[in-house]
């Protein structure tokens, strides 16, 4: 099989300027399907990175009541240390608790001085075996309703409620991103059914004379490919943008600080990036492939 | 060169437009193949270079059972053989040359072959004043003359025409039926559809006639009637 580049070229060239506003329809569609799954993407990425940084730490806490008895203390202690579930377990008494508090609010000495060590709540830091939240919610809440406990309180909870905002985002994000895929998996497959209907003479004559199916169908499947490459080169660019966006959005602002842990690494933003990519290729391989297939009778 | 070996073809709703075909033609042969229109001439004509399927019986192209033939094949049997149609089906977005060229360019041949048989054929069919023209500016008999040219530019040992002289005056028809039987000298194979009279009766070559699709009669050296 003997297929000329320049020729494959000129003709592909030919149908993509013959067809301008349906190729630009489907690119356009591919960029903006595509964007919103790198930012799903990223946004997961993020909240993962978040996770991590949490989840060395992750924990619960036991407070006592302040007037809690020694035997109180020491059969929650016993319990907890005798729980195959529980890592470690660290004790903080009225003291220490009042040392955290005093460094905590060590601008307000109002507040230090009305309170002294007595009024403390003595607690138990737990570092559990698991990382999995709902285990540690369950183990946490054995303690809860324990002679002497207070409350408990789990670290993890404002991670959790964010996790399960961003999880319905991204669900949200990656819905619409499907749905619009397979608009442009259609818009694609028009565009260059339209390319072979305008050519529909060429293709004939090209029959008769005996060019190889390959020879005919290539320039129509090159052309479904350039589609999605370039929509694609479209969305790595907007997710690039929206990654240093939020980038300088951090920098610039101290009380952002806070979401530090949500930057994406290097390494992340690339393998997103190559994913991009290769969905184009593929959203254009499917749509032409099709078209092909179905409306080139060769 | 072509031989049907009971050959039928029945399309659907039951329209047979070829009963047990029986035909046997040698390399070199010009034949006719008369009959009114729906006869079933144009099968013929398309069942050789498989843009239709027999329903039955076995057809042979230079030797090969076309009917067993591998699709991907399929383009390597028709670089063998020249179509000429009654609508010319020129492209009219290029001029003369390019479009003989194309026939050339499409199947893979180098740029310096092209370059030098596209003028050397455009020379045969006594087109080399217009090779730059583009089809709408020529005459009909013109426009057949260029059709030709690209169905033989790649010299295939066999030339199937289908009403070749069906849009033209008697007086281009004949002009074309010279050029037709020049390609034949050259030792091509022939195989023509038409209900031209004039132009069977003139020529005094084979005439197969098809009727409703049995072959009614063949005949060498024969008339249209």
């Amino acid at each position: 099989m003997s297929i000329n580049l320049a020729y494959v070229a000129r003709e592909t060239g030919s149908n993509l300027r013959r067809n301008l506003s349906l190729t630009l329809a489907s690119m356009l569609t591919v960029a903006v399907s595509l964007s919103l799954f790198g930012a799903a993407v990223l946004i997961a990425q993020g909240v993962g990175n978040m996770t991590a940084r949490w989840q060395g730490g992750i924990e619960f806490i036991v407070f006592m009541n302040p007037n809690a008895t020694p035997e109180q203390l020491n059969g929650v202690r016993t319990a907890l240390e005798a729980n195959p579930e529980v890592d470690t377990v660290d004790y903080v008494d009225k003291e220490a608790a009042y040392e955290e508090f005093k460094e905590l609010f060590s601008r307000s000495k109002e507040m230090v001085e009305a309170v002294d060590a007595e009024a403390m709540p003595p607690s138990f830091r737990v570092a559990p075996r698991t990382t999995d939240a709902d285990l540690i919610q369950a183990l946490g809440q054995e303690y809860e309703n324990r002679a002497g406990v207070r409350e408990v309180v789990f670290a993890f909870e404002t991670v959790r409620t964010m996790q399960n905002v961003t999880t319905w985002i991204t669900r949200l994000i990656i819905f619409i991103g499907t749905a619009l895929l397979v608009a442009a998996v259609m818009l694609i497959l028009n565009t260059i059914r339209m390319a072979m209907f305008a050519r529909r003479r060429e293709i004939e004559v090209m029959k008769l004379v005996g060019a190889t199916n390959w020879f005919i169908r290539v320039p129509f499947m090159i052309e479904g490919l350039i589609q999605g490459v370039i929509g694609a080169l479209v969305a790595m660019g907007v997710v690039q943008g929206l990654n240093v966006a939020f980038d300088r959005g951090l920098n610039g602002n101290e009380r952002l600080r806070i979401f530090e842990g949500f930057v994406v690494r290097a390494s992340q933003l690339g393998v997103t990036m190559a994913a991009l990519l290769a969905i184009g290729c593929l959203i254009g391989a499917i749509g032409s492939g099709i078209a092909v297939s179905r409306y080139l009778d060769v | 060169m072509i031989k049907l070996d009971n050959v039928s073809k029945v399309y659907k709703g039951d329209v047979h437009a070829l009963r047990n075909a029986n035909v046997n033609i040698d390399k070199g042969e010009f034949v006719f193949l008369v009959g009114t229109s729906g006869s079933g001439k144009s099968t013929f004509i398309r069942l050789l270079n498989k843009a239709e399927e027999p329903t039955e019986g076995q057809i042979f192209v230079a030797g090969k059972d076309i009917a067993r033939l591998n699709s991907w094949k399929v383009p390597y049997l028709r670089r063998n053989i020249g179509c000429v149609f009654q609508d010319f089906k020129l492209l009219p977005n290029k001029t003369v040359t390019e479009n003989v060229a194309f026939a050339l360019e499409v199947i893979g041949r180098p740029a310096h072959v092209i370059r030098s048989q596209v003028p050397a054929i455009l020379d045969l069919v006594g087109l080399t004043a217009k090779s730059e023209n583009f089809p709408d500016e020529l005459s009909g008999g013109e426009q057949q003359r260029v059709s030709i040219a690209r169905a033989f530019v790649n010299r295939p040992l066999i030339l199937l025409a289908d009403e070749p002289t069906g849009n033209l005056d008697p007086g281009t028809a004949v002009g074309i039926m010279r050029l037709l039987d020049r390609i034949n000298r050259t030792g091509t194979t022939v195989v023509m559809a038409t209900h031209d009279r004039g132009v069977v009766d003139t020529m005094r070559r084979r005439v197969i006639e098809i009727e409703k699709g049995h072959i009614v009669r063949d005949q060498s050296r024969g008339v249209y009637e």
